[in-house]
């Protein structure tokens, strides 16, 4: 009953994003974002449709969707990098390198563990593959996020709320297969009611952060640096007057 | 189970990071809005705050004799008292004023298109060593006094020093930067 509920209420929360999207045109900011948000709507309502017509066949289908969700995740973690830094070039070309690498370096560590692992079963090792390219997501949010508490970056409460409720899945997630695959079956029980919660705080941190349009500051420096050549000058006129006062005062006998 | 650990470790630490560095949505103001405050606040640094003269003799070994050889038993400490209180203001007037400019580098080199990271990563690694050595001089002058203190002390004037010298360089790019777009224009 509890799980049906919070199936329903993360479909219903999951419309009313896309709605208010609609609505306030935010589909053109972050079409990545919504587009991985529609397609967990699909795949809720394609899981429903198995779970109440093919039970046997739940299994297979959360599986193979959930990997298609865990991809289009690295989809809306890029787009938070766009969003984040698109307007500072340097710091930009800097995350897009430690993105590549990080994915470059845990990518490798996946697929290195997944050869020398013993034994196979779908929930398993689906389970696992999903925990391994949600860490790789994990890390690069803790790589944007770094990048924009060191260089100052403000963003606006829209990104802010992506950051956060995506981050907030990412690390439940993660947490919840970890254990799942550790505990095995007896971790299934507690599974089937923190995974639908954790989400449903998701979907609430978005619905609160995203239900109006609120842009990122404009970048405060970047018109600065002529008005900076100025008073550098000025500066530099001024200390030249006063060093060649300084030096006409020794010379003069 | 290093396994499981290790990502019950990241999961954790991705959770706890969030809650910190998004809790705080209020940006801070820059301290240092232009280039020429950032080249005065680089010759404070350099010239009032980090000779070797001046810090020799915040932390002299000589002054503490002088002061403990005087016939009158007040003082000695006295002077511990008044002299830990200086070197202690220093230390924040020091700390302040490379984190304005750290501050400043920060803010005009995100906009950079030709960040370098390998110089950003250096530059923060230098930055990280000063704060240390900054928060391990503050303890020792707190609890051993003064002049104690000064091998740690040198440290991080040197460790200060090299983040002027950087700041330096980034200020005379700046400046090529600016002075090749006026010409550009």
């Amino acid at each position: 009953m509890l799980t049906q509920t919070l199936w329903w209420l993360g479909m219903a929360l999951e419309l009313t994003l896309l709605l208010r999207a609609v609505r306030n045109n935010l589909l053109k900011t972050f079409p990545i974002f919504y587009t991985y948000l529609a397609y967990v709507l699909v795949e809720s309502l394609v899981r429903f449709y198995v779970y109440v017509q093919f039970p046997s066949f739940y299994g297979l289908s959360y599986w193979v969707t959930q990997l298609g969700s865990t991809l289009l995740g690295y989809g809306v973690v890029w787009e938070i990098c766009r969003q984040a830094v698109a307007r500072y070039p340097g710091t930009f070309r800097m995350t897009r390198n430690a993105i590549v690498l990080i994915f470059v370096i845990v990518i490798c560590k996946v697929v290195v563990s997944s050869l020398t692992s013993e034994g196979w079963s779908l929930a398993q090792t689906t389970g696992e593959l999903e925990r391994d390219f949600r860490t790789v997501q994990a890390f690069l949010i803790l790589a944007i996020v770094g990048l924009l508490v060191h260089y100052r970056i403000q963003i606006g409460r829209n990104l802010r709320g992506m950051i956060w409720g995506y981050g907030f899945f990412i690390g439940t997630s993660i947490l919840n297969l970890t254990f799942r695959s550790f505990l095995g079956e007896v971790f299934q029980i507690w599974w089937q009611y923190l995974q639908p919660v954790a989400y449903v705080v998701v979907l609430l941190i978005w619905c609160a952060t995203l239900w109006s349009s609120h842009p990122n500051p404009e970048p405060e420096t970047d018109p600065r640096i002529e008005q900076d050549y100025q008073s550098l000058v000025a500066a530099t006129r001024r200390r030249f007057r006063q060093a060649r006062a300084h030096v006409g005062r020794t010379v003069r006998p | 189970m290093t396994d499981a650990i290790s990502f019950v470790v990241v999961g954790t630490l991705l959770l706890v990071v969030l809650f910190f560095s998004l809790r705080r949505s209020l940006p801070t103001p820059a301290k240092i809005k232009d280039s020429s405050a950032a080249h005065e606040a680089l010759n404070t640094l350099q010239s009032e705050l980090l000779p070797d003269w001046f810090v020799d003799r915040l932390f002299s070994k000589d002054d503490w004799q002088f002061a403990q050889g005087q016939d009158c038993p007040e003082i000695a400490p006295l002077f511990n008292r008044e002299r830990k209180a200086v070197a202690l203001s220093w230390l924040k007037q020091t700390r302040e004023h490379v984190a304005e400019l750290m501050d400043f580098h920060l803010r005009l080199a995100r906009e950079r298109p030709d960040l370098k990271p390998s110089v950003e990563l250096k530059l923060s690694l230098e930055y990280a060593q000063f704060q240390i050595l900054c928060g391990l001089l503050a303890g020792l002058i707190r609890a051993l006094g003064p002049v104690r203190g000064r091998s740690v002390a040198g440290y991080a004037v040197s460790a200060a020093a090299n983040l002027g010298k950087v700041s330096e360089k980034a200020l005379a790019d700046l400046n090529d930067a600016v002075i090749v777009g006026a010409e550009g224009r």
